[in-house]
């Protein structure tokens, strides 16, 4: 891992009328770093991965994306990250091929047809790759959606509850993909309901509750039955009858 | 590549341009039920079939330019073309580009058709006729996509997109009826060439602000 912070945010709010979605956030993230964001619904983490990506804007605060400030670097700001959310992102009446090559063509690569091919192959698509997406499974689709996600080999990836309604071996593929991603030194940004899975796709976690950073860590060596109490002890505790993560 | 990816899912599915024009024939069919020949004739053609036209095109139009933003709903693919790395006056000038070509290909199924019906010479008049329906189609289409991409982003869809188009469209539509009128009386284009420069006045300005604000209505 890099020394410098890919991502650095001081004091970020992001009010809605009089409601404090992000009441103050200050973290960074090193390049190469994996972090697991947890939180209840309603915590701020969307808010957060859209401010981080983009598509929102701030209400005060700072943040630097490798170095820059998005707000007045949005577009090479936008060359270095991906983001895969719960939807898709995709076209349904467009091929999984043309998908990919309208993708590569926005990000302006070179030999958008090429790369269209090695990433569907990657994701176990290629025998798919003229089928229109709206043929495709829940977890066929999510893979395609990495493949869009990652055709412009962005530097951080944005996951928001990738695994969604996957089946398990989408679920595995997904998986086995992001530690590939860590493995090549990317940097991730995880946001999950499921405790376990965040734990060991990650290096530090954080957890996010009424836009609050209420607590983070480090990840390795972590017992999960003891962060499941901790992190309840800092969303409010369990529902009645227990909860598990 | 925004233009392309729109008419490539159009030309695959046809979902929008076949509901413009099956809405334009009924409002074609009504009219002409309405007005008979005899009525046509004595009211004259220049005077009623502009506003048939121009009120069959931007009612389908519509339809278009709220669909031109739905397919971008669905999968919430608007957030993936937010995310890339172009300048959001891009995305602005090819989801336009995209809604001209489909309302022009819908105009020019229309055209003959409203000859038909109404009973004109659309080869005496075509050359001028086609140059005013494109000129204030280019103005329509800005406007459209501007404020379909608001109605997208505040959900409310095609009631919304038609109470914020027509009001600002309203010195297009102006424009266009009499420009149609002078054409379809047999006038030169020059003999509105008035109207013609201050549609394209208007084209321009659309565009410009289009460009200045279309980001911050993408954004939240």
């Amino acid at each position: 891992m890099g020394d410098a912070p890919i991502l650095e945010a001081r004091n970020l709010m992001k009010r809605f009328g009089a409601i404090a979605a992000l009441d103050g956030l200050d973290f960074d993230l090193a390049a190469g770093e994996s972090l697991a964001v947890f939180g209840p619904n309603g915590a701020g983490k969307t808010t957060l991965t859209r401010i981080l990506t983009g598509s929102l804007r701030m209400t005060s605060g700072s943040l630097k994306i490798a170095g820059r400030d998005p707000r007045a670097h949005g577009i090479e700001t936008q060359r270095i990250i991906g983001l895969i959310s719960h939807q898709t992102f995709l076209y349904d009446d467009l091929t999984a091929r043309q998908n990919l090559i309208f993708f590569a063509r926005l990000y302006g690569l070179d030999d958008p047809p090429g790369k269209a091919v090695e990433l569907l192959d990657s994701v176990r698509l290629l025998d798919r790759a003229d089928d229109p997406a709206r043929t495709f499974s829940r977890g066929m689709q999510q893979r395609l959606s990495l493949a869009r996600c990652l055709i412009h080999d962005p530097r951080i990836v944005f996951l928001d509850e990738p695994f969604t309604g996957l089946d398990p071996y989408a679920a595995a593929l997904l998986r086995a993909t992001l530690e590939r991603l860590r493995h090549e030194g990317r940097t991730l940004f995880l946001v999950t309901h499921n405790l376990a899975e965040g734990l060991e796709l990650s290096d530090r976690w954080m957890i996010l509750a009424a836009g609050k950073i209420r607590a983070q860590g480090e990840s390795s060596g972590v017992d999960r039955t003891a962060f499941e109490r901790s992190y309840f002890q800092h969303v409010g505790g369990p529902p009645a009858g227990g909860a598990h993560a | 590549m925004v233009a392309s990816k729109d008419l490539q899912i159009e030309w695959r599915t046809l979902e929008t341009l076949s509901s413009m024009v099956l809405f334009s024939l009924i409002v074609l069919v009504v009219f002409n039920f309405a007005f008979d020949l005899t009525t046509v004739r004595q009211i004259g053609v220049a005077r009623l079939v502009p506003g048939v036209l121009w009120v069959t095109f931007s009612f389908s139009a519509i339809v278009g330019f709220a669909r031109s933003f739905q397919i971008e709903r669905h999968r919430d693919s608007l957030s993936a073309l937010i995310l890339a790395p172009v300048d959001r006056s891009v995305l602005f000038t090819g989801k336009a580009l995209a809604n001209f070509a489909t309302v022009a290909a819908l105009e020019l199924l229309i055209l003959p058709l409203s000859a038909v019906f109404f009973d004109y010479d659309l080869l005496a008049v075509l050359g001028p006729l086609v140059a005013v329906v494109l000129l204030h189609t280019l103005g329509l289409c800005e406007l459209g996509t501007l404020f379909a991409a608001v109605a997208a982003r505040v959900g409310r869809g095609e009631a919304l997109l038609a109470t914020l188009l027509f009001p600002v469209a309203s010195p297009l539509f102006i424009s266009a009826v009499k420009c149609t009128s002078g054409v379809l009386e047999g006038k030169p284009l020059s003999s509105v060439s008035n109207w013609m420069l201050v549609t394209a006045g208007f084209d321009v300005l659309y565009f410009l602000v289009a460009m200045l604000t279309f980001e911050y209505i993408l954004e939240d």
